[in-house]
């Protein structure tokens, strides 16, 4: 073989290369960017994952394998810049990320399907009212300071610049300001009592 | 190459370092150790007493000497009188018939000069003449050791390039430092071939080849010996004695497959454990090593001797041992370094732990409570979610903490510890089960803002593996806000201990050490089923 450094190496790749592939892998992960990251240190993909909710319910599932296929032709990398070899593997970790997000998004409209929580519009146009509704059926929290954390809303591109504007526009409505308002008021009131039924009873 | 690997270990070897291989060799060759000694003014020339599988009685004298023979004038020195008590003195124990005559071995891994030789054989024929010591002196030397070790080889010695790497790595380290954990279980595993999915071997293969691990751990922990590093023995053995246990299991093996392994594995812990506490009692300070960076890490040696010697405690208790001044000495320790604990994440709950049941057989007082109800207040408070400053969980151990600490030039572990907890749960029930209710009532709210995990190994014998790597069912749970405090009461109380083994089931301190070494096993109800054997629950 020829000369090799692989400690030097395994170094690089922990310092730099990893943190810098997460980062690029996690920008493209859109509203799941924000998930914390868990390392499952057992079980692996045989093992079966077990979520038991505040209400009791338990759901199953297993682990997903995400994987991209990678073809490099050495030759090529041999004449790559440093610059240019950082960007192919930014190519790959942004391609992870991509596949992440599209299983992910898969998975969340499954649960919403399976619990029935979908909106149908029934063909009217899209209105600030119709997403004040939609957060109306959700659980907002605040934070120490009273603050509500929204949602984050994630929808096409298209239908996202259309989304903002409408709600831009809308701001300009008391009416609409008066009925936003008023649902925070109700959602912070919700929030409390969930707060104060965290307790040991009897 | 691992015959040379033997070679060189038994020639670096001191008596305390060949003690546990040589015990393990006995026991593969159907000898039952009925006593090992810490080298104590007890041993009265006796290292180890075993019965051999003819049932006759033998007690032996482990010697090691500067160079390569044992000269006469090292004979008549430092020996002779002490093989004199070897053979002389009847041998008490509890396990052995009052009178029984014993066959008498000096063990030695040095060869022995003819003079020496001739001067036994005088001493033989004098004793031959006498009925109670008709047996006389046999020796073994370093050829008949040599050869015992290469009877358990057979092809049965680690094959895969990995396992031979681990062996190798920790025989060159200099065992000041720790075990290398990850690479002690490949060395097992790969002898063991735990995870084979190949043909059923046949029971006398698998004895040989539990033989052969407990060989090779001894043979791997040797250095750590020799440097008199009594923790880090005490954690191999743990791991080897967890293996043992996950050997039997997985192949429904009779007792009398793994029993003596065991046995050796247990006793050479229990020494270690007393050699531990001799070495605390003599000290003034715990520094070691080089001092002026020691005091980062001296609250977390605190915290892992506190839990050993809790544990001896514990042991000496749970084997109904008459209380002498060895108990007043692990009470004087324990009392004296409680305050100095450290929680450096939930792999520090286990010598938490141990501390706490100790403490409540033996204090008397609330200090234990308190001490499980500010454990669970700091997890609460430390890992609630977005906590900037979480507790990482118990796969992380102290050394690859510290190492990630910016301080120290580490890197972050990526990975999030926020907003979860491995032990909370069984913390929150040993409350419980203390009737302590207004503490659990103040805890509730933030206990319910931390989602509780666990891994439950299937098969149950793959509890005792390092890692499960393999299936099992990783557990993630969201309290409910609001409980009744009785419902919470009938989980507390729920002590079947479902996801434990069978045999380890008789060895609750055991399991506790076990939890030491693998913080990853502790879960809720692995806590309640000891509590039931080692604590004192409200009912």
């Amino acid at each position: 073989m020829l000369p090799d450094f692989p400690d030097l190496k395994a170094s690089l790749n922990e310092r730099i290369i990893a943190p810098r592939m997460l980062a690029v892998e996690v920008s493209r992960m859109g509203p799941f960017a924000e998930s914390p990251h868990m390392i499952i240190h057992e079980g692996g993909l045989n093992s079966i994952n077990q979520v038991v909710h505040e209400d009791g319910s338990i759901d199953r599932s297993a682990l997903a394998r995400v994987e991209i296929k990678v073809k490099q032709d050495l030759r090529e990398l041999e004449n790559a810049t440093p610059e240019a070899a950082a960007a192919m593997l930014d190519k790959v970790a942004g391609e992870m990320g991509d596949k992440m997000l599209k299983r992910n998004m898969e998975k969340l409209h499954a649960i919403l399907e399976a619990a029935d929580r979908g909106i149908d519009l029934r063909g009217k146009p899209l209105t600030a009212d119709a997403v004040l509704d939609v957060w109306r059926g959700m659980l907002i929290r605040f934070d120490d300071k009273g603050v509500p954390q929204m949602p984050t809303m994630i929808a096409h591109p298209d239908t996202m610049k259309k989304l903002l504007q409408i709600l831009e526009a809308a701001k300009g409505d008391d009416g609409f300001r008066r009925r936003y308002n008023q649902m925070i008021q109700d959602k912070k009131d919700e929030w409390h009592v969930r707060e104060a039924s965290r307790k040991l009873v009897g | 190459m691992l015959e040379r690997l033997v070679e060189n270990w038994l020639d670096s070897a001191n008596e305390r370092s060949f003690q546990g291989p040589f015990c393990q060799m006995l026991a593969s060759e159907g000898y039952t150790i009925v006593h090992i000694t810490r080298h104590s003014e007890m041993e009265m020339g006796k290292d180890v007493i075993a019965v051999a599988p003819n049932g006759a009685l033998c007690a032996y004298q482990l010697k090691t000497v500067d160079g390569p023979r044992i000269t006469i004038s090292q004979w008549r020195n430092n020996i002779q009188s002490q093989v004199l008590s070897l053979v002389t003195q009847q041998i008490v124990h509890p396990s052995v018939a009052k009178d029984k005559p014993h066959h008498s071995f000096l063990v030695t891994n040095r060869d022995i000069d003819e003079p020496v030789q001739r001067s036994i054989e005088d001493m033989n024929l004098k004793w031959r003449r006498t009925r109670p010591y008709r047996f006389g002196l046999k020796t073994i030397v370093r050829g008949q050791m040599l050869q015992m070790a290469a009877r358990l080889q057979s092809g049965l010695w680690p094959t895969e390039p990995g396992s031979t790497n681990s062996l190798l790595h920790m025989f060159l380290a200099n065992g000041r430092g720790s075990v290398p954990l990850p690479r002690l279980a490949a060395l097992i595993e790969g002898t063991l071939a735990l995870n084979t999915k190949s043909r059923p071997m046949p029971r006398r293969e698998l004895k040989r080849r539990l033989a052969s691990a407990a060989l090779l751990c001894s043979v791997a922990l040797s250095n750590y010996s020799l440097a008199g590093n009594h923790v880090r023995e005490v954690e191999g053995l743990s791991m080897l004695i967890s293996y043992i246990l996950a050997h039997a299991e997985r192949h429904r093996l009779d007792e009398d497959c793994w029993r003596n392994e065991f046995n050796v594995a247990a006793d050479l812990l229990y020494d270690r454990l007393m050699t531990l506490l001799q070495e605390l009692t003599k000290r003034s300070h715990l520094i070691e090593g080089e001092p002026w960076s020691d005091t980062m890490f001296l609250r977390a040696r605190a915290t892992m001797c506190v839990g050993y010697m809790s544990i001896l405690g514990l042991w000496r208790t749970a084997r109904k041992m008459e209380r002498d001044s060895t108990d007043d000495q692990i009470r004087d320790f324990c009392e004296k370094y409680q305050t100095k604990l450290e929680y450096w994440g939930e792999s520090a709950t286990p010598f938490f732990l141990a501390l706490f049941w100790y403490l409540e057989k033996n204090s008397g007082s609330i200090q234990s409570d308190l001490l499980v109800r500010d454990l669970l207040s700091t997890i609460c408070t430390l890992n609630k979610p977005g906590s900037q400053m979480p507790l990482p969980t118990p796969y992380y151990g102290y050394e690859e903490i510290i190492e990630h600490q910016p301080v120290l030039g580490g890197l972050p572990i990526r990975d999030s510890f926020a907003g979860r907890s491995q032990s909370a749960t069984a913390l929150l029930h040993l409350l419980v089960r203390r009737n302590l209710k207004q503490s659990a009532k103040a805890l509730w709210p933030d206990y319910t803002r931390i989602m509780h995990e666990e891994h439950i190994p299937t098969p149950k014998w793959r509890f005792h593996l390092w890692r499960d790597k393999d299936g099992g069912i990783n557990r993630m749970v969201h309290p409910p806000l609001t409980k009744q405090w009785n419902d919470l009461r009938a989980e507390a109380f729920d002590e079947k201990g479902r996801m434990l083994p069978r045999l380890i089931r008789s060895h609750p301190v055991l399991l506790l050490l076990t939890l030491c070494v693998y913080p990853h096993r502790l879960t809720a109800e692995v806590v309640r089923w000891l509590d039931a054997k080692l604590g004192h629950a409200w009912r």
